[in-house]
C-alpha cells in the first residue's frame, strides 16, 4: 500500500510544482480580488483531479499488471487511490485554510472562522466528487470514462441552472449551512459505498 | 522431482480464441522456454499463471501452492519482466528503489544497486531518458533484486540487441546456478532459448503442442534431405512435416527410429517449430 502510494507520489512529482505555481497565482489572485471562493474551488478541483491523473499514467505504462504481479491484491490498488485522494485533499484543506486566514486577514473579506469553514465544506465536496468518479474510472479506464464524466457534471449544472430559470428558488445561505453540516456523514457513506463498488469492479476486471 | 510450477488442463476461452486445456510442468532448477507464434497464447498463459486474468477451468500451482489462494504469498517469490517497461516515465531508479523497498518483504538494496552498477544504470536518470535495453534491465534488476525463487519473462528479450540479449541471458544462467532457482521464458527468437533452455514448450492456437526436455527434441529429431522418391519410401509414421521443392525434400523427422542411410542433420528449435507449425502434411 504504502509503496503505491509513493509510486504515485512520484508520478505526480513533475505536476506538483507546477501545482504550487499555480496555488501561488490564486492566492495572489484571491488576495487582490478579495475573494478566496477561487483559490478554494480551483484547489477542490485540483486535488480531485490528481488520483485519476496517477491513474491515466497507470493505464500508459500498464502499471496495473506489474503491481498485480508483485504482492500486491486488487483491493490495495483501489485503497490506494482512495487514499491518495484523501491526502491530497486534506493537504489541499490546509493550504487553502491557511491561505485564507491570511487573505481574511488582510481583507477582512469574512471571518476567519468562516473562511475555514468554507475551505471545509469544498473539501467534503471534493471528496464526494471523488468518491462519484473512481468507480467510473475503475470501470471504463481514464481514456473513456473522461467523456461519461462530462454528462455527470453537465447535467446537474443544468438542472439547477433551469430550476433557477423556472422561478424555483434556490436553497438559502441559512440551508445549505445546515446541509454542510450534515455532509460529513453523507459523504462518509457515499465514500463507504464507493469504495466496495470499486472493488467490485476491479477484481472482476483482466489485465 | 519437485515442481515449481504446475498448469493442469487449464482452459480461457475469448472472443475468437481460446486455450485449450494447457498442461505445463516445470521442474524446480530449470529454465523452461515457452515458444510460439505471436497471438499462439504465451502471454496469455503467463497472465493466467499470474492471476492477471481468471481462468475457465483448470489448476494452476505455483512452489506447490495453490495459484489463486496463496496468490500474494506466491508473488513474494516470483520475479516478473514483462516486454515493455511498466514504470512511469518521471521515475528514476533511486525512486525505483524506494517503492519496492515498501512492496516486497524481501527487497534487497545491495542487489538492487549492484544490479543497477553491473547493468551502468544510472540513479537519476528518469525511466524516459532510457533506452528499450535499459528499461528491460531495470525490469530485470527489479525481477532479482527480492530474491525471488521463480522468474516468469514475458518477451523479456524481443526487441532487444544482440549484445544485451545475451548479457541478459547470462543473468540467468547465473541466477539458475542456485538450484532453488528456476526460469520460465517465453519468447519468439528461439535461438535464445536454445542456448538457455532445458525445457521447451511449444504453443500453437492456444494448445500446447509439446513441453519436453530440450536435449530430448534435439536427440529425437532431425532433418532430413532426400529426393522425392526416397521420400516416398519412409515410413510416414516418422515424419513431422516436410516441405517439397523442386530439388527434392527437407523433412522434419524422428531419426532414432530411422533406418537405413540418410542424409540426416541436427535440427534446431527453429526447425522443430517451423515444421511443426508449417510443415505440410506427410
Amino acid at each position: 500500500m504504502k509503496g503505491l502510494i509513493i509510486k504515485d507520489l512520484f508520478a505526480l512529482r513533475k505536476q506538483g510544482k507546477m501545482m504550487l505555481m499555480i496555488a501561488a497565482f490564486y492566492v495572489a489572485f484571491s488576495v487582490f480580488t478579495k475573494n478566496i471562493s477561487m483559490l478554494s474551488a480551483m484547489t477542490a478541483v485540483i486535488c480531485s483531479m490528481m488520483p485519476i491523473t496517477t491513474m491515466s499514467y497507470d493505464e500508459f505504462c500498464k502499471w496495473d499488471r506489474y503491481a498485480l504481479a508483485m504482492p500486491v491484491s486488487g483491493r490495495t490498488i483501489v485503497l490506494s487511490k482512495y487514499i491518495l485522494g484523501g491526502i491530497l485533499i486534506l493537504a489541499g484543506f490546509l493550504t487553502v485554510s491557511a491561505a485564507s486566514i491570511a487573505v481574511v486577514a488582510i481583507t477582512g473579506e469574512m471571518p476567519v472562522g468562516e473562511a475555514i469553514f468554507t475551505s471545509f465544506a469544498v473539501s467534503t465536496a471534493s471528496l464526494a466528487l471523488q468518491a462519484i468518479l473512481l468507480p467510473i474510472l475503475f470501470k471504463f479506464g481514464v481514456e473513456k470514462g473522461r467523456f461519461i464524466l462530462l454528462p455527470l457534471f453537465l447535467v446537474p449544472m443544468a438542472t439547477i441552472f433551469l430550476l433557477s430559470k423556472l422561478g424555483f428558488s434556490l436553497p438559502d445561505t441559512h440551508t445549505l449551512k445546515l446541509l454542510a453540516y450534515l455532509s460529513p456523514a453523507v459523504v462518509i457513506l457515499i465514500v463507504t459505498a464507493s469504495v466496495f463498488l470499486s472493488i467490485r469492479i476491479y477484481l472482476k476486471k483482466e489485465f | 522431482m519437485e515442481n515449481v510450477l504446475e498448469l493442469k488442463n487449464v482452459s480461457k476461452a475469448y472472443d475468437g480464441f481460446a486455450l485449450r486445456d494447457v498442461s505445463i510442468t516445470l521442474p524446480k532448477g530449470c529454465i523452461m522456454g515457452f515458444i510460439g507464434e505471436n497471438g499462439a497464447g504465451k502471454s496469455t498463459t503467463i497472465k493466467l499463471i499470474l492471476n492477471l486474468i481468471h481462468r475457465d477451468s483448470g489448476q494452476i500451482h505455483v512452489f506447490g501452492m495453490d495459484g489463486i489462494a496463496d496468490n500474494l504469498q506466491i508473488k513474494e517469490d516470483i520475479g516478473v519482466v514483462f516486454d515493455e517497461s511498466n514504470f512511469p516515465d518521471t521515475m528514476n531508479a533511486a525512486d525505483v528503489n524506494v517503492v519496492m523497498r515498501n512492496i516486497y518483504k524481501k527487497w534487497d538494496e545491495a542487489a538492487f544497486s549492484s544490479y543497477l552498477t553491473r547493468f551502468s544504470l544510472p540513479l537519476k536518470k528518469t525511466v524516459k531518458e532510457y533506452s528499450r535495453g535499459m528499461k528491460m534491465k531495470l525490469s530485470i534488476a527489479v525481477a532479482l533484486s527480492h530474491h525471488a525463487k521463480l522468474l516468469i519473462l514475458d518477451e523479456a528479450t524481443s526487441g532487444l540487441d544482440p549484445i544485451v540479449r545475451d548479457e541478459i541471458l547470462d543473468v540467468f544462467l547465473e541466477f539458475i546456478q542456485d538450484e532453488e532457482h528456476s526460469v520460465f521464458i517465453s519468447s519468439h527468437i528461439t535461438s535464445d532459448l536454445e542456448k538457455a533452455a532445458d525445457y521447451i514448450t511449444l504453443i500453437h492456437k492456444g494448445q500446447i503442442l509439446f513441453c519436453e526436455s530440450k536435449d530430448e527434441l534435439l536427440n529425437e529429431y532431425g532433418i532430413l534431405k532426400c529426393s522425392a522418391a526416397e521420400y516416398e519410401a519412409i515410413d510416414k509414421e516418422l515424419i513431422i512435416g516436410c516441405r517439397k521443392n523442386a530439388f527434392g525434400v527437407e523433412a522434419l523427422i524422428k531419426k532414432k527410429s530411422l533406418r537405413g542411410n540418410y542424409t540426416i542433420d541436427p535440427a534446431s528449435i527453429e526447425d522443430i517449430m517451423l515444421f511443426r507449425i508449417r510443415g505440410e502434411a506427410k
